[in-house]
Formats: C-alpha cells, sequence, structure tokens
C-alpha cells in the first residue's frame, strides 16, 4: 500500500463498518448496477437518438473485450506495470492504463451508443475473472465490473449521444470526463464497501481519497490525450463513425 | 464491416504470435492460471476467442454485402 502512496498521506486507522452497514450498503450498490442499465438500455428512446445495436457493434465488443483482456492482466501487467512501478506515483497515476484507455476509447468511439463501455469492460471483467479467479472471483464482485462502465454510458446518454460526434477540443473534453468516469466512483465503492464485506480488506480513509483521486486524474487524462487518436482510428475502420446521424439521414442514411 | 475484420484478423494475428513467443521463450512458464495455462498460453487462447471472432466478422461482412449486390 505504502508503494502506491506515502505512508503518511493515507494514515493507520482502517474503515470498518458494522456488517449490518455492509449488507445494506452492498444490495444498494447492487440495486444501483441494475438501474443504471436498465436506464442505459431504455433512456436513449426517451432521448430520441439512435441507440439500435447492429451486428457491427456486437462483434466490435467482442473483439475489444478480449483486446483490454490481453491488455490488462497479461501485456500490462507482465510488461509495462513493472515499468511504470519505477516512475513514483506513476502506478498510482495509472500510467499503465494509457494503452487499457485508448482501447476502450477506440470502442467507445466505434460504437458511440450507450452500452458500449459497459459491456467492453464487463467483458474483460468476465474473462478475468475467468481465466485468473483468485479472492476476487465470482458473481459477488460483478457489481465492481459493471461499475467500472456504467457511468462512461451514463455520460453518453447525457450527451445523447454526440460524444466524439465531432473533431475538435469536444472529444478531449468527451475523452477526459468519460476516463474519469471510469475510475471513480468504481474504486471508492469497491474499496469502501465491497472489499471490506466480501474479503475482509480494509483501507484508510486517506488512501480510498488519494487513490481514487490519482486514479482519476490519470484515468481521465489518459482517455483525453487518446481520445482524438482513438475517434480516427474508428472513422478509419468504420467511415461513417463521427458523423451525426441526421448528417447521415441527410445523405441517405449510411448503413452502421 | 470488411475494414473491421481486416483489422480483427491482424489483430489475431499480432496476439497470437505474441503467445506463441511467450510459450517458445517459456515465460514464466509456472505462473500458471485457473486452467494451469502458462501466460503464453494464455494469450493464444485470447487469439482463439478474436480468431473467432474475426471469422464472424468476415461472414457477417459477407452478408451485409451480398445484398448490396444483388440489388
Amino acid at each position: 500500500m505504502d508503494k502506491l502512496i506515502p505512508k503518511s498521506w493515507i494514515g493507520t486507522a482502517p474503515i470498518h463498518m458494522p456488517f449490518g452497514v455492509n449488507v445494506v450498503s452492498y444490495i444498494i450498490i447492487w440495486a444501483i448496477a441494475l438501474i443504471g442499465i436498465y436506464v442505459i438500455l431504455k433512456r436513449p428512446r426517451q432521448f430520441g437518438f439512435l441507440a439500435r445495436w447492429t451486428t457491427q457493434d456486437i462483434l466490435t465488443v467482442a473483439i475489444m473485450g478480449v483486446l483490454l483482456e490481453v491488455y490488462d492482466n497479461l501485456i500490462g501487467d507482465q510488461f509495462i506495470t513493472p515499468l511504470i512501478q519505477l516512475i513514483p506515483f506513476g502506478h498510482v497515476f495509472a500510467l499503465n492504463d494509457f494503452p487499457y484507455m485508448f482501447l476502450l476509447m477506440v470502442g467507445v468511439a466505434m460504437i458511440r451508443k450507450p452500452g458500449a463501455a459497459t459491456a467492453m469492460v464487463f467483458l474483460n471483467f468476465l474473462l478475468m475473472q475467468l481465466l485468473y479467479g483468485g479472492s476476487e472471483s465470482g458473481v459477488l464482485w460483478w457489481p465492481y465490473g459493471l461499475l467500472q462502465g456504467l457511468f462512461v454510458d451514463l455520460y453518453i446518454i447525457f450527451r445523447q449521444g454526440r460524444v466524439f460526434a465531432k473533431n475538435g477540443s469536444s472529444v478531449f473534453w468527451d475523452g477526459l470526463a468519460m476516463g474519469a468516469l471510469r475510475a471513480v466512483p468504481a474504486a471508492i465503492i469497491q474499496q469502501i464497501f465491497m472489499r471490506p464485506f466480501l474479503s475482509g480488506w480494509t483501507v484508510t480513509v486517506g488512501y480510498v481519497f488519494w487513490y481514487s483521486l490519482f486514479n482519476m486524474i490519470g484515468n481521465g487524462f489518459e482517455a483525453a490525450i487518446t481520445a482524438p487518436l482513438a475517434a480516427r482510428v474508428a472513422r478509419s475502420v468504420n467511415p461513417s463513425v463521427g458523423l451525426d446521424d441526421a448528417h447521415l439521414a441527410s445523405k441517405g442514411g449510411v448503413s452502421r | 464491416m470488411k475494414r473491421l475484420a481486416w483489422a480483427s484478423l491482424v489483430l489475431t494475428v499480432l496476439v497470437g504470435l505474441d503467445g506463441m513467443f511467450m510459450i517458445i521463450r517459456h515465460y514464466k512458464s509456472s505462473d500458471v492460471n485457473n486452467f494451469h495455462m502458462s501466460d503464453g498460453g494464455t494469450v493464444v487462447i485470447a487469439a482463439i476467442l478474436l480468431l473467432i471472432v474475426t471469422v464472424l466478422v468476415f461472414v457477417a461482412s459477407k452478408r451485409t454485402m451480398d445484398p448490396e449486390r444483388k440489388a
């Protein structure tokens, strides 16, 4: 723990909540995840923007989900993270997530529909659980996998499907928001509620604060910096990506 | 769709080569996962998953192209 953040910053008193509070919190976390999925599935139609998934979108999720897993648990953990750990604060700023955030942004830019981030991140999470298991394996941990992408998708709904729709600074800000939302609040929920309840692993308030803050900044800027390139890659693979649906309609409709 | 299929094929080959390289070099061969596979073996499994998706993308791209050609 003190390898990531100086010991003097994190304090010594770990968070201990009564069992009842942990149980209620855990149920609320599941409820948030399920309500979030419902909103992602139903809400876009009410906003009136294109949200129907195509075969290509589903296949893109499959490709990106496997690539995220290959990077996250194999290439990243084996080759990149040991190098990043040599840089002061490099690991806590999640610099090893740079390629991960790029892949995630490519996937979001290619699909640009609510549910894309949750589907890719959760597929990555499921593959990780299947292949590596460990103490954080099983259905009980699923909310953490879901919440990492859920808030990114809620942002896509908030933007009414216009993420990466135009060139310029909006791509940067979209990336910044989505990267930050991938890290927080999922990291906070995992460390304050899920880990103490499911595996008895406790941390201090200071650790949660600094870890979440650094992760949010790191993931946010990684996504923001890579977003323009991700949008470009997405357009190369699928030229209709990045064009507003109204523009597509004026051209007579392009099949996606 | 066809571009996605080719991009997916290239990525499959790269991931597969990485896995084969790790197996040949015995990279951390004692470090195994739930299925007692080394990291190299796991990467090869990932490449096989990608290959399955790639084949599906090629099939889907062919199906979307055929109606256009008929029209």
